[in-house]
């Protein structure tokens, strides 16, 4: 993740916030004009669309809030992903150009050369990883 | 002081209560109401205003008080990612490197 991402200071994006401003003002509006015209009707069912009226702000609103809440939580998965992926060398956050496995002296585990586990270790490259009897490393997953 | 520097660092967080307080009193008195006149022309203002208006000022402070939940997330994922960052500034290829050793015995370091 990088520090341009990082450097934004709210979840949400300025788009999703004005929506979310316009649903809630919006809403507000049709609740005031709804509650207006059903005051000034003598009868229930003269009543009734001017209910239907302020529900439907009510509706507005309730939209613009779960669509902020929901993009939001959506970029924080986004960021913690690829902040897992970012501290997990060797775990496919990179294209692999190294196809190559190794394994230490005396180990029953082959790894990638960019392991954390090997790293800074002597380690064996292993012509055939799959045939040595050798279990592939549960950190790098090779 | 303190207490006035928390109420700004967390302004979403109070205006999220006052919200939620704020409907729950239009509620009682909506409910105190409508309880009190036998006119259904009467009780559906009080409905749209009390009801559900007061569903709408909830609805306000519980989005506020989840936002703030969400940046508080937001920021400290800030923090991870400069900390993991400066993590792998600290140690430049002590994670990357690895002392090969090939089939003929010679050693080369390889980095990723």
């Amino acid at each position: 993740m990088s520090r341009t991402t990082a450097g934004v200071t709210r979840p949400w994006t300025p788009g999703t916030l004005r929506l979310t401003l316009a649903a809630n003002a919006l809403a507000a509006i049709l609740l005031f004009l709804g509650w207006y015209g059903a005051a000034r009707e003598p009868t229930l069912k003269d009543g009734a669309p001017w209910l239907n009226l302020s529900a439907f702000g009510l509706v507005l609103a309730a939209f613009g809030n779960a669509r902020l809440l929901l993009i939001s939580r959506a970029r924080i998965g986004l960021r913690q992903r690829a902040l897992r992926r970012a501290r997990q060398p060797g775990r496919g956050n990179r294209i692999e150009t190294d196809h190559r496995r190794v394994a230490l002296p005396g180990g029953h585990l082959y790894h990638r050369p960019a392991c954390r586990l090997v790293s800074g270790k002597p380690a064996d490259v292993l012509p055939l990883p799959g045939r040595t009897g050798l279990e592939p490393c549960g950190w790098c997953r090779p | 002081m303190k207490r006035m520097d928390a109420l700004r660092a967390h302004w979403d967080r109070g205006l999220a209560l006052g919200l939620t307080v704020i409907g729950v009193v239009m509620l009682v008195v909506g409910y105190v109401r409508i309880s009190r006149t036998p006119y259904p022309a009467e009780q559906l203002p009080l409905l749209m205003s009390a009801g559900v208006g007061s569903l709408f000022v909830l609805g306000l402070g519980a989005t506020l008080w989840l936002s703030a939940d969400l940046r508080d997330e937001w920021h400290k994922l800030d923090e991870l990612t400069t900390i993991s960052e400066d993590q792998h500034d600290e140690w430049p290829g002590a994670m990357d490197t690895v002392v090969l050793r090939s089939e003929d015995g010679a050693a080369r370091a390889s980095a990723r």
